[in-house]
């Protein structure tokens, strides 16, 4: 056992954290105030390099591993990017594109990897329907073989990215009689006819990043762009919740070290009762307790990272509770932060106040924690004795 | 960066833990129910090298890294808490400071014969008035002759009872700055002066016998010391931090034997026509167990590496500590409530959990005094 990261990936996570300090940060406040997508902060994003980051050098990405993928994704928030954009980034760069590099031919990569790779093109996943959540194998889309074509009809909902999305990867049943194993991935540029935005969400958290309802009226996908092979869907869609579970909960953890170095700067400041608050025990109790879960997150983030990139690319116990970890106790962390700074964590000038409304998704998107104890509590009891 | 054992560590693991399923998880309930020391199982840790493991292959021992110690102790706390006290905790923490502070000599009388099973090991730090607040000792070890005369008294020593010699600190100098006042001792079982109280009655644990000691003029020569005059604190900060890592194994041991019985018996008892772990009041608190047993266990991993690397680790063995034991109590409740109106009767292994469990938070430093020393290493001294 081993946990140190190299000194390339620590030196990394070190220039991300300083260009989201200097360039990113200062979009936080207002873009979640607005709840509006920050095109500048992504279009920054795109010349560092942050969002083809994992993808061969020859798709515009830089090769990076999955460990380094997350130290990006954890800085980023670190430094005080809003959470809506480091989610975006997750969703666009390892749902989408991942998604297309991972399964796609060689045409299809080429065709889209790159722009993804470059934020010129905004990628997003759409699996989640109005009636389809947790239960994601119970998904109603359908893409009928017509000639050159499948016609796709249905809704999908809460799709981050989705109203911004110039490329998505769609799943739909092409074969209803087979369930799950019936569910196919097509790749979807927003210009093809009988593809429409609905609404666009409004939310609690992530507030700059979009979300929105899709929806498929016959919509004609040319047949060249079905990923993989037909019923290869729910697999895909797997490896995608992984992400959800590891990649994007990096900037969970980002944001709690932020919300941590902001609690102890202002309880150190704080002065009542003729001390700072840091010399009150009830303060230095939330302290210790934010900083346990920050380091439990980090053993617990970066174990699936690291599986990922020995080659084992499914890993849902570990994921499973990495996700439960951060949508639990992360919380209790963040509203400690909150707790900490008083009135003035309830104040929207305080990014604590937006760290605490974000760190709900983390027991929600990608997951919700009770289909992460159902995931755990199934690996229990269908193996012989736990792990 | 590697989350994996070597194959090496996992087939050690295997090995102990079944040496600790056939010759101590049989006899833990007894233990337990007699509030009896198992000699027995002392002989048996100790023909299997158990106590030498940390410590240097020149005195007997095994000469193991941290992180395979740390495997050791959560199967023998898995199999049997008591034992674990007794023989882990107790053993470490008598050896530890022998071997970080001792002479040669000290080391072949005492750390030697630890590791062989020829004496069993205690420490005594804590007293009636102060366990947390070290800094109010108030044994007192005045210089006299060529030696030192020791007079005070001791609370909650593991093993004070049976112990054949014992880790001890003393006041040598009340005017010396707070770091330097006080100094350690070894002294020995039969030594005029030192006598051991009754074994405390305990909530849990039973099996590892505790007591006070008194020294009433209690004479030692100046061979008796451990380290420099003055180098108690020293010494006891030291010891302080294998306690944690200790006490965080006996955590991570108790958590995972609550996991593995809350599992058994959701899967074999039967309500509403199916198994209980069918439910997912039950499922999902065998879950949480899981997840809060994994995440500890990585955590003591981590500060043991990092011991191992030759880094400071002294926050992480708190951050471990502290996790892992409120775990281990969230895991006890909650295995007690899965076993339903069982988990309330003696016999069943999670209401002995229950008892062992609180201990965790408690010894070796209380949740309060982590959370203490990890808000300091975060705000910085004068808070």
């Amino acid at each position: 056992m081993e946990f140190s990261f190299t000194d390339e990936q620590r030196a990394f996570k070190e220039q991300v954290l300083k260009f989201s300090q200097k360039e990113i940060a200062p979009y936080a406040e207002e873009s979640d105030w607005k709840g509006e997508f920050c095109w500048e902060a992504w279009r920054k994003m795109g010349a560092f390099g942050l969002l083809g980051l994992p993808y061969p050098e020859e798709y515009g990405g830089s090769g990076a591993d999955v460990v380094t993928a997350c130290l990006a994704g954890e800085a980023l928030a670190q430094g005080g990017a809003e959470g809506g954009l480091c989610l975006a980034w997750g969703a666009h760069t390892y749902l989408c594109g991942d998604t297309i590099l991972v399964n796609g031919s060689e045409a299809q990569k080429r065709e889209y990897v790159p722009k993804i790779a470059s934020g010129e093109w905004v990628g997003a996943l759409g699996l989640t329907e109005p009636g389809a959540g947790s239960d994601a194998a119970s998904i109603r889309t359908t893409a009928k073989r017509e000639g050159d074509y499948y016609l796709l009809n249905g809704t999908k909902m809460f799709i981050t990215n989705g109203p911004i999305a110039d490329v998505l990867v769609v799943m739909a049943l092409t074969d209803k009689e087979k369930k799950a194993g019936g569910i196919s991935a097509f790749i979807v540029e927003k210009d093809f006819p009988g593809y429409s935005v609905g609404r666009e969400l409004k939310k609690m958290g992530v507030k700059a990043s979009t979300t929105g309802e899709l929806i498929f009226e016959d919509c004609p996908v040319p047949a060249e762009n079905l990923l993989g092979k037909e019923g290869d869907g729910f697999g895909m869609a797997l490896v995608t919740l992984e992400w959800d579970r590891s990649a994007l909960m990096a900037p969970f953890l980002g944001a709690l070290e932020y919300a941590l170095e902001a609690s102890i700067k202002y309880a150190k400041e704080r002065v009542q009762f003729g001390r700072p608050i840091a010399s009150f025990q009830a303060m230095q109790h939330k302290l210790a307790d934010i900083k346990v879960t920050v380091e439990a997150v980090r053993l617990l983030i970066y174990r699936v990272a690291w599986l990922k990139d020995q080659g084992k690319s499914f890993n849902p116990v570990e994921a499973a509770a990495a996700k439960l970890f951060v949508g639990e106790l992360g919380m209790k962390a963040a509203s400690d932060a909150v707790q900490i700074h008083g009135g003035y964590g309830f104040m929207h000038e305080y990014p604590v106040e937006r760290i605490f409304r974000d760190a709900k998704l983390g027991a929600i998107g990608g997951g919700t924690t009770e289909i992460m104890r159902l995931i755990i509590a199934r690996s229990i009891f269908a193996a012989g004795k736990p792990l | 960066m590697n989350y994996e054992l070597t194959e090496e560590q996992k087939e050690f693991r295997k090995g102990f833990w079944a040496f600790c399923e056939k010759e101590i998880a049989p006899r833990a309930r007894e233990v337990d129910a007699q509030a009896a020391f198992s000699f027995e199982n002392h002989r048996k840790l100790a023909e299997m090298g158990f106590f030498g493991m940390p410590f240097p292959e020149r005195y007997g021992g095994g000469q193991y890294p941290l992180l395979t110690c740390i495997i050791a102790w959560e199967e023998l706390a898995r199999a049997c808490a008591s034992t674990f006290l007794s023989c882990g905790i107790g053993s470490l923490l008598s050896g530890m400071p022998v071997h970080l502070f001792g002479t040669e000599e000290q080391k072949r009388k005492y750390l030697a014969k630890l590791i062989r099973g020829e004496m069993i090991g205690a420490f005594a730090l804590s007293e009636p008035h102060c366990g947390s607040d070290v800094a109010a000792l108030k044994t007192v070890a005045r210089k006299e002759g060529g030696g030192y005369v020791i007079n005070g008294k001791k609370a909650f020593v593991t093993n004070g009872p049976i112990a054949d010699f014992v880790i001890l600190f003393a006041i040598t100098d009340p005017q010396a700055a707070p770091g330097q006042r006080m100094s350690a001792f070894i002294v020995e079982k039969g030594m005029p002066g030192l006598s051991a109280g009754p074994p405390l009655d305990k909530l849990g644990a039973r099996g590892s016998p505790v007591s006070g000691l008194t020294l009433e003029g209690c004479s030692v020569s100046e061979d008796q010391r451990l380290g420099a005059e003055g180098g108690g604190f020293l010494c006891a900060e030291k010891a302080k931090e294998f306690g944690h890592l200790g006490f965080a194994a006996y955590s991570l041991g108790v958590g995972q034997a609550c996991l593995e019985g809350s599992v058994k018996y959701a899967r074999e008892r039967q309500a509403f026509g199916r198994p209980i772990a069918h439910f997912q009041e039950v499922s999902f608190k065998v879950a949480d167990m899981q997840m809060f047993v994994d995440t500890g266990r990585l955590l003591i991993y981590r500060a043991a590496w990092k011991i191992d690397q030759g880094m400071d680790a002294s926050v992480d063995a708190s951050i471990a500590k502290l996790f892992i034991s409120e775990a281990a109590t969230w895991c006890a409740v909650n295995a007690v409530q899965i076993h339903g109106g069982y988990g309330f009767i003696k016999g069943y292994e999670v209401e002995r959990l229950y008892r062992d469990a609180k201990l965790g938070e408690i010894g070796g430093g209380t949740s309060e005094m982590q959370r203490r020393g990890i808000a300091r290493s975060l705000l910085g001294e004068g808070f």
